[in-house]
Protein backbone atom coordinates (compact mmCIF):
# COMPACT_ATOMS: atom_id res chain seq x y z
CA UNK A 1 0.00 0.00 0.00
CA UNK A 2 1.36 2.83 -1.00
CA UNK A 3 5.19 1.75 -1.53
CA UNK A 4 7.64 3.62 -2.65
CA UNK A 5 11.31 3.57 -4.03
CA UNK A 6 13.58 6.10 -3.37
CA UNK A 7 17.50 7.34 -4.25
CA UNK A 8 20.03 8.38 -1.59
CA UNK A 9 21.86 11.08 -4.05
CA UNK A 10 21.08 13.84 -5.20
CA UNK A 11 21.41 15.12 -8.45
CA UNK A 12 23.40 18.60 -9.31
CA UNK A 13 20.43 20.46 -9.05
CA UNK A 14 16.80 20.39 -7.74
CA UNK A 15 14.92 17.66 -9.77
CA UNK A 16 11.43 16.38 -9.31
CA UNK A 17 10.86 14.26 -6.29
CA UNK A 18 13.27 15.34 -4.29
CA UNK A 19 12.57 15.25 -0.99
CA UNK A 20 13.86 18.49 1.73
CA UNK A 21 13.65 19.13 5.31
CA UNK A 22 13.17 21.97 7.33
CA UNK A 23 11.48 24.07 4.37
CA UNK A 24 10.48 27.96 4.92
CA UNK A 25 7.31 29.31 3.94
CA UNK A 26 6.76 32.56 4.44
CA UNK A 27 2.98 33.50 5.74
CA UNK A 28 3.85 36.94 6.07
CA UNK A 29 5.93 40.20 5.99
CA UNK A 30 4.45 43.20 7.50
CA UNK A 31 6.29 47.10 8.36
CA UNK A 32 4.99 49.32 10.88
CA UNK A 33 7.02 52.32 11.81
CA UNK A 34 10.45 50.70 10.88
CA UNK A 35 9.48 47.51 12.48
CA UNK A 36 9.71 44.23 10.33
CA UNK A 37 7.43 41.58 11.24
CA UNK A 38 8.16 38.46 9.14
CA UNK A 39 6.14 35.14 9.89
CA UNK A 40 7.24 31.77 8.65
CA UNK A 41 6.07 27.93 8.70
CA UNK A 42 8.78 25.73 9.07
CA UNK A 43 7.85 22.11 7.16
CA UNK A 44 9.95 19.30 8.80
CA UNK A 45 9.71 17.39 4.70
CA UNK A 46 8.21 18.97 1.74
CA UNK A 47 8.64 17.18 -2.03
CA UNK A 48 9.42 18.68 -5.04
CA UNK A 49 6.36 18.94 -7.90
CA UNK A 50 7.49 21.43 -10.44
CA UNK A 51 8.19 19.27 -13.78
CA UNK A 52 11.44 18.11 -13.71
CA UNK A 53 12.42 19.08 -17.40
CA UNK A 54 11.92 22.94 -16.18
CA UNK A 55 14.16 22.17 -13.39
CA UNK A 56 16.43 21.26 -15.79
CA UNK A 57 16.44 23.42 -18.29
CA UNK A 58 16.48 25.94 -15.26
CA UNK A 59 19.42 24.81 -14.09
CA UNK A 60 21.21 24.56 -17.51
CA UNK A 61 20.67 27.97 -18.25
CA UNK A 62 20.45 30.09 -14.96
CA UNK A 63 23.28 32.17 -14.89
CA UNK A 64 24.75 30.90 -18.25
CA UNK A 65 26.35 33.64 -19.78
CA UNK A 66 26.29 32.20 -23.44
CA UNK A 67 22.39 31.61 -23.36
CA UNK A 68 20.90 33.81 -25.48
CA UNK A 69 18.07 35.17 -22.98
CA UNK A 70 16.66 34.06 -19.67
CA UNK A 71 13.54 32.54 -21.07
CA UNK A 72 14.09 28.82 -19.27
CA UNK A 73 14.39 30.68 -15.44
CA UNK A 74 12.33 29.81 -13.22
CA UNK A 75 11.01 31.88 -10.09
CA UNK A 76 10.07 29.32 -7.64
CA UNK A 77 9.92 25.90 -6.93
CA UNK A 78 6.70 24.07 -6.74
CA UNK A 79 6.39 22.00 -3.44
CA UNK A 80 4.07 19.64 -1.37
CA UNK A 81 4.50 19.17 2.38
CA UNK A 82 4.77 15.30 3.89
CA UNK A 83 3.33 15.30 7.28
CA UNK A 84 3.50 11.88 9.35
CA UNK A 85 1.07 9.74 8.33
CA UNK A 86 -0.48 8.50 11.62
CA UNK A 87 -0.83 12.47 12.85
CA UNK A 88 -2.46 12.53 9.69
CA UNK A 89 -4.61 9.80 11.00
CA UNK A 90 -5.12 11.09 14.21
CA UNK A 91 -5.90 14.75 12.57
CA UNK A 92 -3.17 16.53 14.81
CA UNK A 93 -0.42 16.50 12.21
CA UNK A 94 -1.08 21.07 12.23
CA UNK A 95 -1.77 20.89 15.85
CA UNK A 96 1.82 23.19 16.41
CA UNK A 97 0.11 25.88 13.73
CA UNK A 98 -3.52 25.40 15.93
CA UNK A 99 -5.71 24.15 13.33
CA UNK A 100 -7.40 21.18 13.76
CA UNK A 101 -7.50 18.42 11.24
CA UNK A 102 -10.49 15.92 10.84
CA UNK A 103 -9.44 12.55 12.05
CA UNK A 104 -9.35 9.62 9.56
CA UNK A 105 -10.03 6.51 10.65
CA UNK A 106 -6.60 4.26 10.20
CA UNK A 107 -8.40 0.79 10.30
CA UNK A 108 -11.45 1.80 8.54
CA UNK A 109 -12.62 2.24 4.66
CA UNK A 110 -11.34 6.74 5.22
CA UNK A 111 -7.97 5.21 6.00
CA UNK A 112 -7.70 2.35 4.15
CA UNK A 113 -8.62 4.28 0.86
CA UNK A 114 -6.21 6.91 1.77
CA UNK A 115 -3.49 4.28 2.00
CA UNK A 116 -4.09 3.14 -1.21
CA UNK A 117 -3.65 5.77 -3.02
CA UNK A 118 -7.68 6.42 -3.95
CA UNK A 119 -8.32 9.36 -2.30
CA UNK A 120 -7.17 12.20 -4.63
CA UNK A 121 -6.05 14.65 -2.12
CA UNK A 122 -3.50 12.33 -0.56
CA UNK A 123 -0.65 10.71 -1.69
CA UNK A 124 0.78 7.71 0.52
CA UNK A 125 4.20 6.91 0.90
CA UNK A 126 5.47 3.90 2.69
CA UNK A 127 9.37 3.87 2.44
CA UNK A 128 10.80 0.71 2.74
CA UNK A 129 12.47 -0.53 5.89
CA UNK A 130 15.91 0.38 4.48
CA UNK A 131 15.03 4.33 4.46
CA UNK A 132 14.49 5.65 7.94
CA UNK A 133 11.38 7.86 7.02
CA UNK A 134 8.53 6.93 8.85
CA UNK A 135 5.22 6.98 6.90
CA UNK A 136 4.51 9.98 5.28
CA UNK A 137 1.24 11.75 3.41
CA UNK A 138 1.68 14.54 0.89
CA UNK A 139 -1.54 16.65 1.37
CA UNK A 140 -1.67 18.28 -2.40
CA UNK A 141 -4.69 21.27 -0.92
CA UNK A 142 -1.18 22.54 0.59
CA UNK A 143 0.79 23.01 -1.96
CA UNK A 144 2.98 26.23 -2.43
CA UNK A 145 5.77 27.74 -3.91
CA UNK A 146 9.43 28.78 -2.45
CA UNK A 147 11.97 30.42 -4.31
CA UNK A 148 14.39 28.89 -6.32
CA UNK A 149 17.41 30.32 -5.54
CA UNK A 150 16.48 29.29 -1.66
CA UNK A 151 15.57 25.88 -2.65
CA UNK A 152 19.52 25.48 -4.13
CA UNK A 153 20.83 27.22 -1.37
CA UNK A 154 19.71 24.92 1.18
CA UNK A 155 19.19 21.47 -0.82
CA UNK A 156 22.86 20.44 -0.15
CA UNK A 157 22.43 20.81 3.23
CA UNK A 158 18.56 19.97 3.89
CA UNK A 159 18.28 16.85 0.89
CA UNK A 160 17.29 14.00 2.34
CA UNK A 161 16.50 11.61 -0.74
CA UNK A 162 14.51 11.48 -4.09
CA UNK A 163 11.78 9.88 -5.20
CA UNK A 164 12.42 6.86 -8.35
CA UNK A 165 11.67 7.66 -11.13
CA UNK A 166 8.00 6.04 -11.55
CA UNK A 167 7.08 6.59 -8.27
CA UNK A 168 7.81 9.94 -9.01
CA UNK A 169 5.87 10.14 -11.83
CA UNK A 170 2.95 8.75 -10.62
CA UNK A 171 2.87 11.13 -7.45
CA UNK A 172 3.45 14.01 -10.17
CA UNK A 173 0.73 12.82 -12.49
CA UNK A 174 -1.81 12.12 -9.19
CA UNK A 175 -1.12 15.91 -8.21
CA UNK A 176 -2.20 17.43 -11.60
CA UNK A 177 -5.12 15.24 -11.48
CA UNK A 178 -6.41 16.66 -8.06
CA UNK A 179 -5.89 20.68 -9.75
CA UNK A 180 -7.57 19.25 -12.75
CA UNK A 181 -10.31 17.74 -11.23
CA UNK A 182 -13.69 20.13 -11.62
CA UNK A 183 -15.19 21.15 -8.41
CA UNK A 184 -18.91 21.17 -9.33
CA UNK A 185 -21.52 22.96 -6.07
CA UNK A 186 -22.99 21.43 -3.15
CA UNK A 187 -26.88 22.10 -4.23
CA UNK A 188 -27.87 21.51 -0.56
CA UNK A 189 -25.72 24.45 0.41
CA UNK A 190 -26.67 28.22 0.44
CA UNK A 191 -26.07 29.64 -2.84
CA UNK A 192 -23.95 33.00 -1.26
CA UNK A 193 -20.16 33.16 -2.82
CA UNK A 194 -21.31 31.55 -6.18
CA UNK A 195 -20.69 33.59 -9.35
CA UNK B 1 -15.53 36.98 10.90
CA UNK B 2 -12.00 38.38 12.34
CA UNK B 3 -9.33 35.89 12.20
CA UNK B 4 -7.18 36.39 15.52
CA UNK B 5 -4.22 34.35 13.45
CA UNK B 6 -4.61 37.06 10.30
CA UNK B 7 -2.46 40.03 10.75
CA UNK B 8 -4.20 41.76 8.01
CA UNK B 9 -7.83 40.82 9.36
CA UNK B 10 -7.36 44.29 11.63
CA UNK B 11 -6.01 47.61 10.71
CA UNK B 12 -3.40 47.63 13.34
CA UNK B 13 -0.87 46.43 10.99
CA UNK B 14 0.43 48.16 7.95
CA UNK B 15 0.95 46.96 4.90
CA UNK B 16 3.56 47.77 2.09
CA UNK B 17 1.57 50.88 1.34
CA UNK B 18 3.63 52.37 3.76
CA UNK B 19 6.79 50.95 3.41
CA UNK B 20 9.44 53.24 3.39
CA UNK B 21 12.98 52.45 0.78
CA UNK B 22 15.72 52.15 3.26
CA UNK B 23 18.26 51.66 0.36
CA UNK B 24 19.93 48.65 -0.45
CA UNK B 25 22.79 49.62 2.42
CA UNK B 26 20.06 49.21 5.27
CA UNK B 27 20.55 46.71 7.86
CA UNK B 28 17.72 44.00 9.06
CA UNK B 29 18.01 42.74 12.17
CA UNK B 30 15.72 40.49 13.58
CA UNK B 31 15.14 38.95 16.44
CA UNK B 32 12.83 35.77 17.14
CA UNK B 33 10.25 36.32 18.85
CA UNK B 34 7.94 33.70 18.82
CA UNK B 35 8.13 29.98 17.56
CA UNK B 36 5.13 27.13 18.38
CA UNK B 37 5.95 24.17 20.17
CA UNK B 38 7.40 21.52 17.98
CA UNK B 39 7.93 18.16 19.03
CA UNK B 40 10.67 17.39 16.43
CA UNK B 41 13.49 15.47 16.94
CA UNK B 42 16.73 15.49 15.83
CA UNK B 43 16.84 15.09 12.20
CA UNK B 44 20.51 15.16 10.67
CA UNK B 45 21.32 15.49 7.08
CA UNK B 46 24.68 15.05 4.81
CA UNK B 47 25.20 16.28 1.44
CA UNK B 48 25.06 12.31 0.56
CA UNK B 49 21.28 12.85 1.76
CA UNK B 50 20.27 9.58 4.21
CA UNK B 51 23.28 7.55 3.67
CA UNK B 52 25.11 7.29 6.59
CA UNK B 53 22.81 9.06 9.13
CA UNK B 54 22.25 6.87 12.06
CA UNK B 55 19.35 5.50 13.29
CA UNK B 56 16.45 8.18 14.05
CA UNK B 57 14.01 8.27 11.66
CA UNK B 58 12.23 11.21 9.54
CA UNK B 59 9.46 12.75 9.29
CA UNK B 60 8.15 12.83 12.71
CA UNK B 61 7.83 16.17 13.40
CA UNK B 62 5.17 18.29 12.51
CA UNK B 63 5.34 22.21 11.01
CA UNK B 64 5.86 24.80 13.42
CA UNK B 65 5.24 28.53 13.24
CA UNK B 66 8.40 31.14 13.67
CA UNK B 67 7.67 34.00 14.48
CA UNK B 68 10.96 37.38 13.69
CA UNK B 69 10.61 40.89 14.32
CA UNK B 70 13.57 43.52 14.26
CA UNK B 71 13.55 47.32 13.34
CA UNK B 72 15.46 49.09 10.38
CA UNK B 73 18.65 49.99 10.98
CA UNK B 74 20.71 52.22 9.02
CA UNK B 75 17.62 53.81 7.12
Amino acid sequence: MGSVQVKRNRLGRISQGDIFRDVEYIEYVTEKRGIIEVSKIVFPLVVVLTQDCDLEQNARYRGNPTSSSDDKQLFSVLVAPLYNAEHVFLGTHLSNLELNMEPINKSRTPGKTLMQNEKPRYHYLDFPDNIPIVAQVVDFKHYFSVNVSYVDRIRGRNFICRISELYRENLSQRFAAYLARIGLPDLSAPMSGTP
Amino acid sequence: MPNSNDPFSNNSYVTSQSTQTVGTASVLELERVGESISNTTSEASTDQGIVGVDESRYGTGKPRRVVLRGKIAGG
